[in-house]
């Protein structure tokens, strides 16, 4: 079946970048659809903006998180990956939970009365773009300070930074069996850094473009 | 024949056609310009810059000026850096007529009423006569044309991070890498050259030869090192704190974040100062080698070889080898260091002659290129005796030592010492994590140099901690340097500097005119401030500047080396232009229905929806639209804070002049926001969600700004608060007009919007066309309105069903120039464009927004002062009738011949067939009634009336539901 992306009240910040490739229901937005990963492509950017995410913060977010079993990193700027969900954490007491399957997307604990606890509106605030492929440090150096070679920035880390001159997050984690980036950044900003980041890619040969969400979407 | 070249750089022999000064010429693949030009011939590259003089190749390594030439658009393009394409059209610069018959090389002959420093004391007696000397002065001033309408071109910026940076890919360099990336550390290898190896690539390290090809088959590993990258032609510009070294490849500066940095940058081969010194074949003995080396050309029929050093004694060697005819060796020395090179001379025929120099030198042809070469012996320092031999020669080789590249160092803090015992200067004292290796630490046979840059790399090594032996330092025992290579001739002409056409003379005589010091000397006589940077007149000048001073060497010193090392683009700073932009969910739709797009920040609003050149109509129009039925406005951009926790109402009693506390939920409150001063710097709304829950608006630009103020004020008082901005997180449209609550009522909500369940300035939370909104019933345009906030992914759905139920009532959207107007008829301020860095909230009519009786706010006391005080001045509010002219914002006000105030807002109100506006005025005209004299665009006065807010709707009845 072939969907339109305003057929959802849900829309990606960039749909339109990918609005002419195979696409699939995520909720009630429409999310494109990917076969593989990078593949032979030096590097690939993906857009995951309509997969479930959300953010805990306040003093009691920690506590709140592991009684509901969550595993969490032990400092800020790391994340966990426990299957399809990462957990990522911002600072001391801010905590988002990303899902990579929305299949099966974590439910985030309920805040009780009292306890010192804030949700996030991340899936609002920010869009999801994730950069794979072997030269994804190499693009990420031409518009990124930080060091994201494999050595210093192992799947595992997570930089809040500047990227392309616009503020955003990037986790390091494995996607359909492969480390790539994810890149958080504010919604609004989000069309100008998928056209930075493909004028980035540009050099690459095989820079593939555009498609998103993991295979399991289509399931 | 071209064909027959066989050059290290040469990779194949198809021609590759290209014009030089209009000529038609051939090279090979792999040639720069440079040597393209030398393998037909073509000694005459440039003109020098004060006497135009005829220059060719110095270094043939894009160390000295003699090649800059015109390429295309661009001018001072080193002719030995760039490589030769098909089709490339180069030219000659700094010329009047052509290259070879250059009408300006008549200045030489007046070479002596222009001494050092005679443009300070010419030209401006008498009064008046610079307005004419400047013109021609221009005229005559820098090299090359620019094109200031040409485009850049594709630039960019790259960051490379390594454990060790390797500054030079020479045998040291070579050496470190391998050194460092044996131990596990990754390394960044830059090398200025198209090639790696440095002089092992050309020069001859020992009489039998073959030394250097060797060591350079074992040092090429670093090619398939796997902890090496290797950037060649590429030039690392400087040395900043913390091992940022900014590095030029192409199009690209890469900004490198090195740990450690080893620098084997090399010495720059030093040439003989004597009369005619810069004539086209006369050239540095590593040039030779790099002709032959690199690009098989042989460089002349019959050479002499000027040496200070065993170095240009196997150049001689070398040449020989090669098939040139060399006449002789002329040594300034009184023999070689390595007695088996007069045997290899005597083997090849040529002549070596001990303690001599060439004095003078000859040229002819139409390229001025060398042809004879007068020699006479050294009689004590820079002094000859009168016996004297021609040599015929078409090639001189020269070299009278090493500098060691000093730049990259001294900007790292190195200091240069000079040492007369090896009659150089030696670096030291260089930051930590900087470490010299090979010639730039004056080492310089081929074993003690590996054996530098693997010492040099250990260290760094040890730095990183690594368990590594450091060795001990490497000596070298070799001396190059020749102590006084400089020999005055009667008619001048010995260059010290090539690039500003700078005799012995000049120096000296700038030291005898007062200036002592290096910097002063540089300054006077520009010595040094060519497009070679001093590269070969550094040392030179501290010779002589030492020398006529009367003080050492190393107290004069050397001018201090800036970056960049070689010359960069604006281009390569600048990178990619990247102008990030905001778009709001519904941008989309705003281009499908025509909208005039404006930047606001870095947000991207519709002004309005039409032509630019109907701009006022469509204004108009719009602003009639809403007033009548219902329009529709993307306000997305606004910002929006959220506050939770026990203290937030707290947090916006002391942020904000109002009071909270009695604030009910599902109510909002207009706040306004002072800083310290009392100076108003930004408002909004403020909604209360909940106890502990507030939601707060604030201006486009200023979110940041307020964001920033609650963080940073919190930091401090440590409130039970959250704060969050949530500027992109919401989409938000204001719906207003007459007809907007039938628009939201056909959209579907599950709000009761009667105008007894959703009265004026209430808050509300529903659903609106199937989407959890929050609603604001307020009435910023001055009709009844809905501000209705989503999240953002729901916002082009929210735009698209509320234009599709607003069919029916003739909806329209309109943007942001129309709401200005729109609020300007309402008589509300735009903090930013009506206020400014001083306003205060009585001078803005804003006391109602102040509470006083509350304990404190920011500003609470300034505001307290400026409130007792008498004011100067007042925000009014004016009208002038239709038909008049409408004032230009940023006009002034007058009283009598004095400026009070200027206009903020103004412009003809369709709804009220007036023209309207704000301005800053005289406190005594702030009673309605006053006149206010305003200076027209063209000058004549205008006179407003000032009146009482609001313009429209003084019965405040528009923003309710109409019957």
């Amino acid at each position: 079946m072939t969907y339109q992306a305003s057929d959802f009240p849900g829309r990606s910040p960039v749909y339109r970048r990918w609005q002419d490739q195979p696409a699939t229901p995520v909720g009630d937005t429409l999310a494109p659809l990917v076969t593989g990963g990078a593949g032979g492509a030096q590097c690939r950017l993906r857009d995951l903006s309509a997969l479930p995410r959300g953010g805990l913060r306040g003093a009691d977010t920690q506590a709140l998180l592991q009684e509901a079993g969550y595993a969490l990193p032990a400092q800020p700027n790391q994340l966990v990956q426990s299957g399809a969900t990462l957990i990522a954490r911002l600072s001391q007491t801010e905590h988002w939970v990303l899902d990579t399957d929305p299949a099966a997307p974590s439910d985030l604990p309920a805040v009780q009365a009292g306890r010192r606890v804030y949700t996030l509106p991340c899936q609002d605030s920010h869009a999801w773009l994730v950069l794979s492929g072997p030269a994804r440090a190499e693009v990420m150096a031409k518009v990124c300070g930080v060091d994201m070679r494999p050595a210093a920035f192992a799947p595992g880390a997570l930089a809040q930074t500047s990227v392309a001159l616009v503020s955003a997050i990037v986790l390091h984690h494995q996607l359909e069996g492969e480390d790539v980036f994810s890149l958080l950044c504010d919604s609004a900003y989000a069309d100008y850094l998928w056209g930075a980041l493909l004028d980035a890619m540009a050099e690459f040969d095989d820079a593939a473009i555009g498609s998103g969400a993991p295979p399991d979407a289509s399931a | 024949m071209s064909k027959q070249r066989q050059g290290l750089l040469i990779t194949g022999d198809a021609p590759v056609q290209f014009t030089f000064e209009g000529q038609r010429f051939s090279g090979l693949p792999g040639d720069t310009l440079a040597s393209a030009l030398l393998a037909n011939g073509q000694w005459l590259q440039s003109r020098s810059f004060k006497y135009h003089r005829p220059r060719g190749p110095l270094s043939l390594s894009g160390q000295d000026a003699n090649t800059l030439v015109q390429l295309g658009p661009e001018p001072n393009v080193l002719a030995d850096r760039t490589p030769l394409s098909e089709g490339l059209s180069a030219s000659g610069q700094n010329y009047v007529g052509s290259l070879a018959k250059d009408g300006d090389s008549r200045l030489g002959f007046f070479g002596r009423f222009m001494p050092v420093g005679f443009y300070y004391r010419a030209f401006y007696k008498p009064r008046g006569i610079w307005d004419r000397w400047e013109k021609v002065i221009r005229k005559k001033a820098g090299l090359g044309v620019l094109d200031t309408q040409r485009e850049a071109g594709y630039h960019d910026k790259q960051y490379l991070f390594c454990d060790i940076a390797v500054v030079g890919a020479g045998p040291a360099g070579l050496a470190a890498a391998l050194r460092a990336a044996d131990a596990g550390a990754s390394v960044l290898l830059i090398e200025q050259d198209p090639y790696i190896g440095g002089s092992l690539a050309w020069h001859r390290y020992d009489v039998q030869g073959g030394a250097a090809a060797a060591m350079l088959a074992d040092l090429r590993r670093v090619e398939a090192h796997p902890r090496i990258r290797t950037l060649t032609d590429a030039t690392c510009n400087a040395w900043f704190a913390d091992h940022y070294l900014p590095v030029i490849q192409g199009t690209r500066l890469y900004k490198v974040r090195a740990k450690q940095t080893v620098l084997a940058s090399g010495a720059l081969e030093q040439h003989v100062v004597f009369h005619n010194n810069d004539l086209p074949g006369i050239v540095l003995c590593s040039a030779a080698e790099r002709m032959l080396a690199l690009y098989g050309i042989t460089p002349g029929n019959k050479a002499l070889v000027l040496a200070g050093n065993d170095q240009s004694c196997r150049s001689a060697l070398t040449l020989a080898d090669a098939g040139v005819q060399v006449s002789a060796v002329v040594d300034m020395r009184a023999s070689p260091d390595d007695p088996a090179l007069l045997q290899a001379l005597s083997e090849r025929a040529i002549r070596y002659i001990p303690g001599h120099t060439v004095y003078s030198a000859r040229g002819s042809g139409s390229q001025g290129r060398i042809s004879q070469a007068e020699i006479r012996p050294i009689t004590a320092p820079g002094e000859v005796g009168n016996t004297a031999e021609t040599i015929d020669c078409d090639l001189l080789c020269m070299s009278s030592g090493y500098m060691p590249a000093w730049q990259l160092p001294c900007q790292a803090g190195a200091k240069l010492s000079y040492q007369d015992e090896v009659a150089g200067f030696r670096l030291s004292g260089q930051a930590a994590g900087v470490h010299l290796a090979g010639s730039v630490n004056n080492i310089f046979t081929a074993e003690a140099v590996v054996k530098d840059g693997e010492r040099a790399a250990a260290a760094a090594l040890a730095a990183l901690g690594y368990d590594v032996d450091v060795p001990e330092s490497v000596s070298c025992a070799l001396r190059p340097n020749y102590d006084w290579p400089m020999f005055a001739h009667p008619k001048g002409k010995e260059f010290v500097d090539f690039d500003e056409d700078l005799q012995l003379r000049d120096i000296v005589n700038a030291t005898r005119m007062g200036y002592r010091d290096i910097q002063l000397v540089k300054r006077f006589s520009t010595v040094g401030m060519g497009p070679s940077q001093g590269r070969h007149s550094a040392l030179p000048t501290a010779r002589l500047v030492a020398k006529a001073t009367g003080r050492t060497i190393s107290e004069t010193g050397v001018t201090t080396a800036r970056p960049p090392f070689a010359p960069e683009k604006v281009a390569h700073n600048a990178g990619r232009v990247l102008h990030p932009y905001r778009q709001t969910p519904m941008h989309h739709r705003h281009l499908e229905a025509g909208a005039h797009m404006v930047p606001v920040g870095d947000w991207q609003r519709p002004a309005y929806y039409g032509q630019p050149d109907q701009a006022r109509h469509c204004i108009e129009s719009e602003a009639m639209h809403v007033r009548n039925a219902v329009g529709l406005i993307d306000v997305g951009t606004l910002g929006k804070i959220e506050l939770r926790g026990p203290d937030a109402a707290e947090l916006l009693n002391r942020l904000y002049t109002a009071s909270f506390d009695n604030m009910e939920i599902g109510s909002t409150r207009y706040a306004i926001m002072t800083n310290e001063h009392g100076v108003v710097i930004d408002d909004g709304v403020a909604c209360r969600l909940g106890e502990t829950h507030f939601y707060i608006t604030a201006t486009t630009s200023g979110v940041t700004r307020v964001y920033r103020a609650m963080t940073q004020w919190n930091a401090q008082w440590r409130l039970d608060v959250d704060i969050l901005n949530v500027t992109g997180a919401f989409a938000a449209v204001n719906l207003a007009g007459p007809l907007s609550h039938k628009v939201l009522a056909a959209a579907g909500t599950d709000v009761d919007i009667s105008a007894a369940g959703f009265p004026y300035l209430a808050y509300r939370e529903g659903q609106v066309a199937g989407i959890s909104a929050r609603l604001m019933r307020v009435g910023f345009v001055g009709e009844l309105g809905y501000e209705i906030h989503v999240p953002a992914r729901y916002g082009e759905a929210l735009w698209d069903a509320l234009i599709k139920a607003g069919r029916a009532f003739g909806i329209k959207p309109f943007g942001v120039d129309t709401q200005r107007l729109l609020r300007l008829e309402k008589g509300h301020l735009i903090v930013g464009q009506d206020t400014d860095g001083m306003s205060h909230p009585g001078e803005l009519n804003l006391n109602w927004a102040v509470d006083r009786k509350k304990p404190f706010f920011v500003g609470q006391r300034s505001v307290a002062i400026m409130k007792r005080e008498q004011t100067q001045r007042h925000l009014v509010a004016f009208e002038l009738p239709a038909g008049s002219e409408t004032p230009a914002e940023g006009l002034l006000v007058l009283e009598g011949a004095e400026v009070s105030g200027k206009i903020t807002s103004c412009a003809y109100s369709p709804t009220l067939d007036k023209v309207i506006g704000l301005a800053w005025a005289s406190s005594a005209h702030k009673k309605p009634g006053s006149q206010i004299v305003i200076k027209s665009a063209g000058g004549e006065p205008l006179t407003a009336t000032v009146v009482k807010l609001p313009f429209y709707d003084k019965a405040l009845s528009r923003q309710e539901i109409q019957a």
